[in-house]
């Protein structure tokens, strides 16, 4: 745009110049051709006037010869005398003051004592008694001419004694103008005062006045210069034109308008090139300062679409500590935006609590240490917690990079914050999971160091409590085998690692697997209904086993010592729904909702007092998962669960790869 | 003869040092949760209290700073059962008056031997 607008301006400039320049050629010209009109005016009135004075002067002294003889050889000496000095003379001829025609040249012989009242020169001189200068007038032999009339006088007296007559071819006149007065080029047009064109290419015609305005005011009188045509010359040219005084003719001075071509072409020429020159610079100044800001924007447009695209909070921040720029994700973080947040103090933005929930002042922030320590400053840990607009907290890692520029400046910082919400929480999780399972491994640790050392140390146990102590031992080992199974289940479920095998399953089989494992410890209350003509499911039978045991587990722990435990199954659609049910000590919905999460324990006495590590659940949820089902739990605080998980009916399509013998042998087997 | 209380929910660690310590010296009280143990200093004023950190319906800690600030109890030793061998429940045992502690899993010779120290002191 702005090019565009450059190159209009130079353009522009360039016009003016030009046209400038021309009309001050123009003038120039046109006054030179002035000067030169007026330079020619004049030298052709004297010129004339000098020619009739000298024919005067040379007839006064021969006066009485001229007049008293036909022929004398006085006028010949004159005749010869005068055409020495103006060879241009035509003819001469001697006429007598009454109007006879005297004597001639040889040309005129034979006109000798004509009446030449009446001839255009004679009568020219005879109205005005002084010299006199005739328009042009055809003459015969000659052709057209301009007559001069000097008259001369009797011996001291003012009696005039007669006329002399010189013709100038008017063919001839342009050689008595000469073109010395034109400094370049062009040429004179001359006119009498009967507007006949005496130089030039027309001389010889008449021309009308009113068609050129510069012939009607210059044979009235006037001067000046126009742009007109010129006669003899086509198209218009610049024309000076000036009056040649006392003769009452015209002289016109003309150059062809294509005159001003040459110079004006030649500074066009070079204005164009300066133009162009000037035109080159501007654009590459402009292409180059068009890239820098490309290259410019195009930086601020990638730092802003980096910023933009970053998921962390940035912030920027003067040296002042006072806010510069949130990116967008600081701002759904912060529930600022840069507008309202702009030119606010860090903390008072950006409120930080410690870990003790107490206000971090700004000497301690990350920020206020980046800027004055001149370092990358980093939060710990997940220990500071960010209140939002909204009052909200956020758990948040900050980190701070201090600003510095090419003098070594501190400018301000760069402040990232961390949504650290998931990480505090697996924190938090990981913290339970190492007092869990450090607890739970020392209880049965401590039962077997101390209850073999006791065997060892003390000889004087009777045979009942080394029993008791042998079977303490037996427990704890298995209870920490069963922790090392849950955490080694967990790991493979988590790394993919553990795989289900899916085949059609008979679920009273895997029911009665599952029911050997509490023969000695709570078998008794556990009751298995399942209906007899239950289809086949889509399972993997050592999974359900598990997923069995855990529930019945569960279920005996969380329960008094004699309330019964039901195992049932139901068809529902393309499904069988397989459920335990205890009447124990129940959960809330809250309980409920988090019960199948990793190392989730309700926390309530009642479950402390049982123990575990709370892994079953989800180990169970896991699985049922993998198997393609579904569990949930319905339960009421106080009265029992009901814990359902549903597993695929199979169908034919399920057997690929095992035979249809087999695969009725497998869902039949009982 | 000495009274002793055992503090804790494990019902494994409570036959572990009733084992240890049953002798003609020793009478030995056992308790699964803190209330139970608050009623049976009361009741019993035993001479000394193993008392486990973790305990179903509060912490040994707790028990331990309500027997400590009670003056009737208040010269009660108290040893500190714990699992958790790190430095924090070692100062807040501290804090909350208790005379010892013993981390999980220990030697049952080396309790018998602390718990005879704790007697002679006493004497």
């Amino acid at each position: 745009m702005a090019l565009v607008v450059v190159a209009i301006v130079v353009g522009v400039l360039g016009a003016w110049q030009v046209t400038s320049a021309r009309s001050s050629q123009r003038s120039q010209i046109v006054n030179g051709e002035l000067t030169a009109a007026r330079l020619a005016s004049s030298a052709l009135a004297s010129g004339m006037y000098s020619r009739l004075q000298l024919v005067t002067t040379l007839a006064n002294q021969n006066v009485a010869d001229l007049i008293s003889q036909e022929s004398p050889p006085q006028l010949q000496k004159l005749a010869d005398q005068i055409r020495a000095l103006y060879p241009e003379f035509s003819s001469l001829a001697v006429d007598r003051a009454d109007g006879t025609l005297l004597t001639v040249s040889p040309a005129n012989r034979g006109r000798r004592g004509e009446n030449v009242k009446n001839k255009p020169v004679f009568a020219g001189f005879a109205k005005t008694k002084k010299p006199y200068v005739s328009p042009a007038f055809h003459a015969s032999g000659l052709g057209l001419v301009i007559g001069l009339a000097a008259p001369f006088y009797y011996d001291g007296t003012k009696t005039l004694a007669g006329v002399i007559v010189c013709t100038i071819k008017v063919s001839d006149f342009g050689s008595i103008i000469g073109s010395s007065h034109l400094q370049s080029g062009g040429s004179i047009v001359v006119l009498d005062q009967s507007a006949s064109v005496l130089t030039g290419p027309e001389a010889g015609t008449r021309v009308r006045r009113a068609a050129y305005t510069t012939v009607s005011a210059a044979l009235a009188g006037h001067e000046g210069t126009t742009e007109s045509a010129v006669p003899g010359f086509s198209g218009n040219r610049f024309v000076a034109y000036s009056p040649v005084k006392n003769l009452g003719w015209a002289v016109l001075v003309e150059q062809p308008t294509s005159a001003l071509n040459g110079p004006i072409g030649a500074l066009t020429f070079r204005l164009a090139l300066i133009d162009l020159l000037v035109l080159v610079v501007i654009v590459a100044a402009a292409v180059g300062l068009a890239r820098l800001l490309a290259a410019l924007a195009s930086e601020r447009d990638e730092s802003a679409a980096v910023l933009a695209s970053v998921g962390e909070g940035v912030a920027i921040v003067d040296a002042l500590g006072r806010v510069v720029r949130l990116n967008p994700a600081l701002e759904r973080l912060s529930g600022l935006d840069t507008d309202s947040a702009k030119g606010r103090d860090w903390m008072d933005a950006f409120p930080f609590l410690d870990e003790r929930s107490q206000v971090v002042p700004w000497r301690e922030s990350v920020v206020c240490r980046a800027i004055a320590e001149r370092t990358v400053v980093a939060s710990h840990g997940f220990t500071r917690t960010l209140v939002t607009a909204s009052g909200a907290s956020v758990p948040v890692a900050v980190t701070a990079a201090p600003l510095v520029n090419d003098d070594g400046q501190v400018t301000g910082a760069v402040a990232v914050l961390r949504d650290v919400s998931r990480e505090r929480e697996v924190d938090e999780l990981k913290s339970s999971l190492v007092s869990t399972v450090s607890h739970e491994l020392r209880t049965p640790l401590t039962m077997i160091r101390g209850f073999s050392e006791l065997l060892l140390s003390r000889s004087d146990l009777d045979s009942a409590r080394s029993k008791q102590a042998l079977e303490h031992i037996h427990d704890s080992s298995r209870r920490l085998g069963r922790l090392i199974d849950d955490l080694l289940s967990v790991s493979r479920i988590e790394s993919g690692g553990l795989g289900s095998e899916l085949r059609p399953t008979d679920l009273q089989q895997v029911v009665n697997a599952s029911l050997v494992a509490f023969a000695s410890n709570g078998g008794d209350r556990v009751v298995a209904e399942l209906p007899g003509d239950l289809p086949a499911v889509v399972a993997d039978p050592d999974q359900v086993v598990q997923v069995l045991t855990n529930l019945v587990s569960n279920a005996l722990k969380y329960s008094k010592s004699n309330a019964p435990v039901r195992i049932g199954a139901r068809v529902a659609g393309d499904e069988v729904h397989v459920s335990v049910t205890d009447h124990g000590i129940g959960m809330t919905p809250e309980e409920a909702a988090q019960v199948f999460g990793k190392f989730s324990r309700v926390d309530r006495p009642e479950v402390r007092e049982v123990g575990g590590t709370g892994l079953g659940l989800y180990i169970t949820r896991r699985l049922v998962d993998m198997m393609g089902g579904s569990i949930w739990v319905r339960s009421k605080g106080g009265e029992g669960s009901v814990f359902t998980f549903s597993l695929r009916v199979a169908s034919p399509s399920d057997s690929a790869g095992d035979t249809e013998e087999q695969v009725y042998a497998q869902a039949f087997d009982r | 003869m000495r009274k002793l209380l055992i503090v804790d929910d494990e019902e494994g660690v409570r036959s572990l040092v009733r084992m240890t310590l049953e002798s003609d010296d020793y009478e030995i009280l056992e308790a699964r949760r803190g209330d139970d143990a608050l009623r049976l200093v009361r009741e019993h004023k035993p001479d000394l209290v193993l008392l486990d950190v973790m305990l179903p319906d509060t912490t040994g800690i707790d028990v331990c700073r309500t027997l400590k600030s009670d003056p009737e109890t208040a010269s009660l030793t108290i040893v500190m059962l714990t699992a958790k061998a790190q430095g924090r429940d070692l100062e807040e045992a501290e804090e909350a008056g208790a005379d010892g502690y013993f981390t999980k899993p220990f030697s049952p010779i080396a309790l018998l031997r602390r718990v005879d120290n704790i007697f002679q002191e006493q004497t």
